[in-house]
């Protein structure tokens, strides 16, 4: 019982230490540079060489959203597709709703033009 | 394998009503023809629940359609036939009505299999499916900054509690090695089980809003438009609440020390929730202060934690629900600002009338909704002995009282000049909605006795 808690406490103390380490680490080893970091566009601190050539629509999580459709739905047919053989027509009854509700949402995005490339 | 099934005949008719809604653009009368099929779904869901029959577990147990799903089933649904009515008539703020309806729709069916969870998978999806359309329909208003800002805001919040919740869920199932609420087992964990159960808490009253993890939905809340706030005020909460009841019961019977914390939870609600409502000016976080204090209420029964507690919270959080639903859609026509009510009872005296019903309701004068509901709730706090929260639950009944007065007041002698707003235009649709909450206020109070009995609860 108390060594479950001692290796809670391990845990807690190489996580706080794992983060110190990354921070102070990159404090110390890493170039200083003199733009404030609030004025890069970057994460990893390289200053842009250039404008981009094309500017990024916000208006492309649609495409995001409709990747998961797809993603989800694979997700699940994988695994149903292990077990299918031993489980009979009730569960392609139970897949074929399931596969319907994302078609569904396809059939939605498309009506609505989601998938017009504009 | 099948046998059973025929309970989800509710559910499957709500989101097939949300699917004809989505595609209503093929409908006759378009946006709000879509608005109409969706919901005749939901009213005619709700029918169904409340003349059918219940049963025992179903799909491996981890569903049970008993008498408390039932009721809060009827509940949910009908309260979503109620709202899906009113927008049906007087549209949602700023952009058309199918998509808003078709996500309250999919909330409501949420919130119905949620009402059945008996198991802590199911709990989890079905809460996530109850709330997650609660989070659009919060930022409907796509042009309005200032509320897109603000459902943000209650996005990362509420997904925060879901993620607290569902950590607390996973500690609870490593130490039952069980997932179905019937298998929870607590009795000697130790510290761990404290853990478990007090993240999965955390979680629950944060979801819910209750004290002391309130902070955020005013916040979140007070920006939003009304209608939308009249939703997510009632259906996704009722449904958290129904199944935080369940799951307090059912840890209760293996860890009786949880009544301490759900009490002390209670006590903090009551007095924050009817404190911040005294000084509130605007309508929408005057009605968001008092939920909190409502559900302080609620929580004095689960911290008894039997099963007339159980059957009480559960009867108060429907009784509960409408008339709040009826207040906050003459909310949405009128205006937010308490001034916009000035001498409601001569431009509308039957909308007026009604608000005196719902709000008599929330404050629990008898024989309306809200008594029988505040009666079975001290009941059960009785039949524990928690004396102290009741007299706490009485004396911020009374306290209550001086801000839902402040409205009638100000429908009936207000002053003329502070009216700001035009005339209403008349709806057939919504004053149909209207009506049917007052009904529903006036028939679950008398209602009351069998409905209770129904439930479960015994007292004496």
């Amino acid at each position: 019982m108390t060594q479950d808690y001692v290796a809670l406490g391990v845990l807690i103390v190489a996580g706080i230490a794992f983060f110190a380490f990354a921070v102070i680490a990159s404090d110390m080893l890493g170039r200083r540079r003199s733009a404030s970091a609030e004025q890069i566009l970057t994460e990893d601190g390289t200053q842009p060489i250039a404008e981009p050539p094309v500017r990024f629509r916000v208006g492309y999580f649609v495409y995001a959203l409709m990747l998961l459709v797809f993603d989800v739905g694979v997700v699940f047919l994988y695994l149903w597709a292990v077990v299918f053989h031993r489980m009979g027509a009730f569960v392609l009854i139970q897949m074929v709703v399931f596969a319907g509700v994302l078609v569904s949402g396809l059939v939605y995005a498309w009506k609505e033009g989601a998938l017009e490339w504009r | 394998m099948l046998s059973g099934y025929w309970h989800f005949t509710p559910e499957v008719l709500v989101v097939c009503g949300a699917f004809a809604a989505l595609f209503g653009g093929y409908l006759p009368g378009k946006d709000r023809g879509a608005a109409y099929a969706a919901a005749g779904a939901a009213a005619l869901a709700a029918a169904i629940v409340a003349f059918g029959g219940t049963g025992g577990p179903i799909v491996f147990g981890q569903l049970e359609p008993d008498s408390v799903a039932r009721y809060a089933r009827t509940g949910l649904a009908g309260l979503t036939a109620v709202w899906v009515l009113w927008v049906a008539g007087r549209g949602m703020p700023g952009e058309r009505r199918r998509e808003g309806v078709a996500l309250a729709l999919f909330a409501t069916a949420g919130g119905m299999l949620l009402s059945m969870a008996e198991d802590l998978i199911v709990m989890f999806v079905t809460l996530e499916l109850a709330t997650m359309p609660a989070y659009v329909l919060m930022g409907y208003r796509r042009k309005d900054v200032s509320g897109l800002k603000r459902a943000l805001d209650y996005f990362v919040d509420s997904i925060l509690a879901s993620v607290i919740v569902l950590y607390g869920l996973s500690f609870l199932y490593g130490i039952s090695g069980s997932t179905a609420f019937s298998g929870l087992e607590l009795e000697g964990s130790g510290m761990l089980g404290f853990v478990a159960v007090m993240l999965t808490l955390v979680g629950l009253f944060a979801k819910v809003s209750a004290a002391p993890l309130r902070h955020w939905t005013l916040d979140a809340n007070a920006k939003a438009a009304p209608v939308s706030l009249a939703f997510v005020s009632t259906v996704p909460r009722v449904a958290g609440i129904v199944v935080m009841s369940r799951l307090i019961l059912a840890i209760a019977a293996s860890a009786p020390a949880i009544g301490i914390l759900v009490g002390v939870a209670a006590a903090a609600s009551m007095i924050a929730g009817n404190c911040a409502a005294l000084s509130q000016g605007d309508l929408r976080r005057l009605l968001i202060c008092s939920g909190i204090a409502h559900l302080g209420y609620l929580m004095m029964a689960l911290a008894a934690g039997t099963e007339t507690g159980y059957g009480a919270a559960v009867f108060y959080a429907v009784a509960y629900a409408v008339p709040s639903m009826g207040v906050m859609l003459v909310v949405a026509e009128e205006g937010v600002a308490i001034g916009d009510f000035a001498r409601l009872a001569s431009r509308r005296p039957w909308v007026a009338w009604s608000m005196v019903l719902w709000l008599l309701s929330l404050i629990g004068i008898p024989p309306l909704a809200g008594f029988f509901g505040k009666l079975y709730l001290i009941g059960a706090a009785l039949q524990a002995e928690l004396m102290a929260l009741v007299l706490l639950a009485i004396l911020a009944t009374l306290l209550s009282a001086a801000y839902y007065f402040r409205i009638v007041r100000e429908m009936f002698f207000g002053d003329e000049d502070e009216q700001v707003g035009g005339a209403i235009e008349p709806s057939h649709a919504a004053t149909v909605a209207l009506a049917l909450c007052a009904v529903a206020t006036v028939a679950i109070g008398i209602g009351a006795p069998r409905l209770i009995a129904a439930l479960g609860v015994r007292f004496g």
